[in-house]
């Protein structure tokens, strides 16, 4: 019951910001579009960072929930695409894969690995084009496959392993900075807020591909993150 | 690190308590491995209880921590299986020797409460016994204060008088 609460609270959240972003689309392009042309650059940027860290520790780390993180990779291309000079269409996929082992559990290890998908629109606040916010919607799909040992000392051990397939929708605020390198190249730094609703699947997912490094929630997951991504921008007509 | 490693450790553990406690009532996920039944035993003079044992285990000495047998009443807690769905135990007397077979279910399953957990649905039993009770519970539940567990599980009264 409290996590439809939050999940109805985070709803909530998202669609005035959606009204007001389409109303203050609507007044600007009115006022915009007789005077400059409609601006046509976009860019494709990849994750740069998300794997260096995770590597350089020992291809390793603790999660929160418990258990510990093995062999994750994280593969992320991402579009975007100008709609005038502070307002742009973002679209986002991304791939991850690891395993999670555990020490006295039932769970012996979990494997998984998912898709993702998030888009979404990003303003630029304050001077200079170099602070944006954004909003993303999240489609996720991951498959987590377990090995489960029931310990039997007297009649022996009950072992299985079980495939699960997770499927949720989510949102995710964030906040970009830009460091411009040239006039094509460009190295944006976000940090970003995740949180998923799982429409299907069960069992506790510690790690869930695009959502990151989960707490002790069940179907209602929130996480978060910093990363960087390196953007090439395509500039027609400059 | 140590520190760290037992703080990582500890910490979902004790959220779990903190949720699950935060009302009246704790609840008890089970055995998370081969689970016990619960035997009351009572016996004439002339039975002789020297052994117990069950088809199917590699050690009998789960089975026979209580023993030599000198008294006519007996009480023990003795696994069931998790590899297949029933468990017979057999009984060695002084003339004779009694079985008793349990049907059950096992349920493989996991949920927010418990993560991955184990818990039996109890079907029927079979018994050269004379007398035999058998109770059927779930291994789970609510604990409530003055219980010690939040299920019963299995529990088994024989008796040959």
């Amino acid at each position: 019951m409290p996590h439809r609460i939050c999940f109805l609270f985070i709803l909530g959240c998202m669609f005035p910001l959606s009204v007001v972003a389409q109303n203050l689309r609507s007044d600007s392009t009115a006022n915009d579009s007789t005077r400059i042309p409609p601006p046509k650059e976009f860019s494709v940027g990849i994750d740069v960072f998300r794997n260096i860290p995770f590597l350089l520790l020992g291809n390793r780390a603790g999660l929160i929930m418990g258990g510990e993180l093995h062999n994750r990779l994280i593969f992320e291309g991402t579009f975007r695409k100008k709609l005038n000079s502070d307002r742009s269409w973002i679209g986002l996929l991304g791939y991850a894969s690891g395993e999670i082992y555990y020490k006295n559990e039932v769970q012996e290890r979990n494997q998984f690995w998912g898709w993702y998908g998030k888009g979404g629109k990003e303003w630029a606040v304050f001077r200079g084009n170099h602070t944006k916010i954004g909003l993303l919607g999240i489609v996720t799909y991951a498959r987590y496959r377990t090995d489960l040992r029931f310990k039997g000392p007297t009649f022996g051990d009950y072992t299985e392993t079980r495939e699960i397939v997770n499927a949720g929708l989510g949102g995710e605020p964030y906040f970009a900075y830009d460091f411009f390198l040239n006039s094509r190249w460009m190295l944006r730094w976000i940090t970003r807020v995740s949180f998923q609703q799982r429409l299907t699947g069960e069992g506790y997912t510690p790690y869930y591909p695009g959502i990151g490094n989960v707490p002790a929630n069940y179907n209602l997951i929130v996480s978060g993150g910093t990363t960087l991504q390196f953007h090439y921008r395509f500039r027609p007509g400059r | 690190m140590g520190k760290e490693k037992s703080m990582q450790r500890y910490f979902p553990i004790s959220l779990f308590l903190l949720l699950s406690c935060a009302a009246v009532s704790c609840y008890d996920c089970g055995p998370k491995a081969e689970p016990t039944a619960e035997f009351n035993m009572s016996f004439d003079s002339l039975y002789g209880l020297k052994k117990i044992s069950a088809v199917g285990a590699k050690s009998d000495s789960a089975f026979n921590q209580n023993s030599p047998y000198s008294s006519r009443y007996h009480y023990g807690q003795y696994p069931i299986s998790l590899l297949q769905d029933s468990t017979t135990f057999i009984f060695y007397a002084a003339n004779r020797t009694d079985t008793l077979t349990l049907f059950y279910e096992r349920v493989f399953d996991t949920d927010s409460k418990c993560g991955y957990y184990v818990d039996i649905e109890g079907r029927s039993f079979k018994s050269t016994f004379k007398s035999v009770w058998v109770e059927f519970g779930s291994y789970r539940g609510d604990v409530v204060i003055g219980k010690q567990h939040g299920g019963a599980g299995i529990r088994v009264n024989i008796s040959n008088q």
